[in-house]
C-alpha cells in the first residue's frame, strides 16, 4: 500500500514537472510595463487628490448648512433672500395700514368711512388701495 | 552585492520611489508568470501585474516584514488574479484577440504553451494532452490549494515560505498540500497510469 501510495506519488510529480516545465516563459518589457505603471500611478494621485478636495469641499459645505439651521440669524439681514428682494409700495402701504387698524375694535373698523381713512394723519391712501375686506360695510348701514 | 527586497521595500516605505521601480523590475516577471496561472492570456496577466504593482504602491505601508516580500506579492497576485475571474465571469469576457481564440477552447482558458516541441507530433500532441489535463486538475483545487500547489511544484518554494504567503501554519500547510495531491492524483489517475502505459493514452478522450 505505501509503494503504491510512494508510485503515485511519484508519478504525480512527474506530471507536475512536466507542466511546469512546460510553462511559457513570456518576455514582458519592463521599461514600457514601468512607463505604464507610473502613468497609472499619476492618474490614481490625481483622482485621489481630487476626491479629498471633493471630500473636504462637502464637509465645509455641511458645516455651514449646520450652523445656518442652528443659529438664529447667522447671515446678514441684506444677504436673506427675502429681504433683499424690494417690497412693492402698496403692499408696504397696506401693511401699514392693517398695522394701524390692529389694534381697533373689528365693529369700529366695519363702521369706518374711507373718509375717516384718508383723515388719518399720515395717510393720503387711495380708497382702491385699502384691503377689501377693510371695506366691507354692514349690508343694513349701506 | 544586490539590496535585498526587503530592505527596498523598507526605502520604498520611507519614500523612495526608485526603490519601488527596481522591486517592480525584479518581480515583474514573476508576477506575470503567477496571475498567467489564474489568466491564461498574456494580455490579461499584465493587466493584472498592473494592479498588483499599483496596490503595492497604495499599500507600502501595510507590508510587514513577518513575510517575504515575493510571498506578498503572491499574495496579491492570487488574490487580484481571482478576482478578476470573477469579474470576467460576471461580465462574460471575451479574449481580447479573436483570432488567438481556437474552437472548443474555453474563454481565458487558452493553453499557456510554448514547451520545446519533439519530432513526434503523436508525442507532443499526447503531452499537451497530459498538461492541458495537470493544469484543469488545478485549476479545480479550492484556494489556498491550488496557490500552495502552484507555489511549491512550479515555483520551487519551500513549505515555510508557502506557509507565511498565505497566511497559515507550516502543519496547516503540509496538510492543504497532502489533500491536493490526492485529489490531483484521483483527477489524474489515468494520466499517470497513461505514463506507464502509453498505449492507454490513446482510449483517453
Amino acid at each position: 500500500m505505501d509503494d503504491q501510495n510512494h508510485r503515485h506519488g511519484e508519478e504525480l510529480q512527474s506530471l507536475l514537472n512536466e507542466a511546469a516545465a512546460s510553462e511559457s516563459q513570456e518576455h514582458v518589457d519592463t521599461d514600457s510595463f514601468v512607463r505604464d505603471l507610473r502613468h497609472e500611478i499619476e492618474t490614481s494621485r490625481r483622482k485621489s487628490r481630487r476626491f479629498q478636495l471633493a471630500i473636504a469641499a462637502a464637509v465645509v459645505f455641511a458645516l455651514v448648512m449646520r450652523f445656518s439651521v442652528f443659529t438664529p440669524d447667522p447671515v446678514p439681514e441684506t444677504l436673506n433672500p427675502v429681504v433683499s428682494v424690494a417690497p412693492d409700495l402698496e403692499l408696504l402701504q397696506s401693511l401699514d395700514v392693517l398695522e394701524m387698524l390692529a389694534d381697533l375694535d373689528p365693529e369700529l373698523i366695519a363702521a369706518l368711512d374711507p373718509a375717516d381713512i384718508e383723515a388719518v394723519d399720515g395717510f393720503d391712501l387711495a380708497l382702491a388701495d385699502l384691503p377689501l375686506e377693510l371695506l366691507i360695510t354692514e349690508e343694513g348701514e349701506e | 552585492m544586490e539590496v535585498d527586497d526587503e530592505a527596498l521595500m523598507r526605502r520604498f516605505q520611507g519614500g523612495d520611489s526608485e526603490a519601488y521601480e527596481i522591486l517592480v523590475s525584479r518581480h515583474l516577471t514573476f508576477v506575470v508568470r503567477h496571475a498567467r496561472r489564474y489568466i491564461r492570456d498574456l494580455a490579461g496577466a499584465e493587466d493584472v501585474a498592473q494592479l498588483v504593482f499599483l496596490r503595492v504602491w497604495k499599500s507600502k505601508d501595510q507590508f510587514r516584514e513577518a513575510i517575504s516580500f515575493r510571498g506578498w506579492l503572491a499574495r496579491i497576485t492570487g488574490r487580484i488574479a481571482l478576482n478578476e475571474i470573477r469579474t470576467r465571469k460576471r461580465k462574460r469576457w471575451t479574449p481580447r484577440s479573436s483570432l488567438s481564440r481556437e474552437d472548443g477552447v474555453e474563454t481565458g482558458q487558452e493553453w499557456v504553451g510554448g514547451s520545446e516541441r519533439s519530432s513526434d507530433p503523436a508525442q507532443d500532441l499526447l503531452k499537451e494532452e497530459r498538461i492541458d489535463a495537470v493544469r484543469m486538475a488545478i485549476d479545480k483545487l479550492e484556494e489556498p490549494a491550488r496557490q500552495a500547489i502552484y507555489l511549491q511544484n512550479f515555483e520551487n518554494w519551500s513549505v515555510a515560505r508557502i506557509a507565511e504567503t498565505l497566511g497559515l501554519t507550516i502543519p496547516a500547510t503540509k496538510s492543504v498540500l497532502f489533500r491536493a495531491r490526492k485529489k490531483l492524483q484521483q483527477d489524474l489517475s489515468s494520466f499517470m497510469q497513461s505514463t506507464n502505459y502509453p498505449d492507454r493514452a490513446n482510449d483517453q478522450t
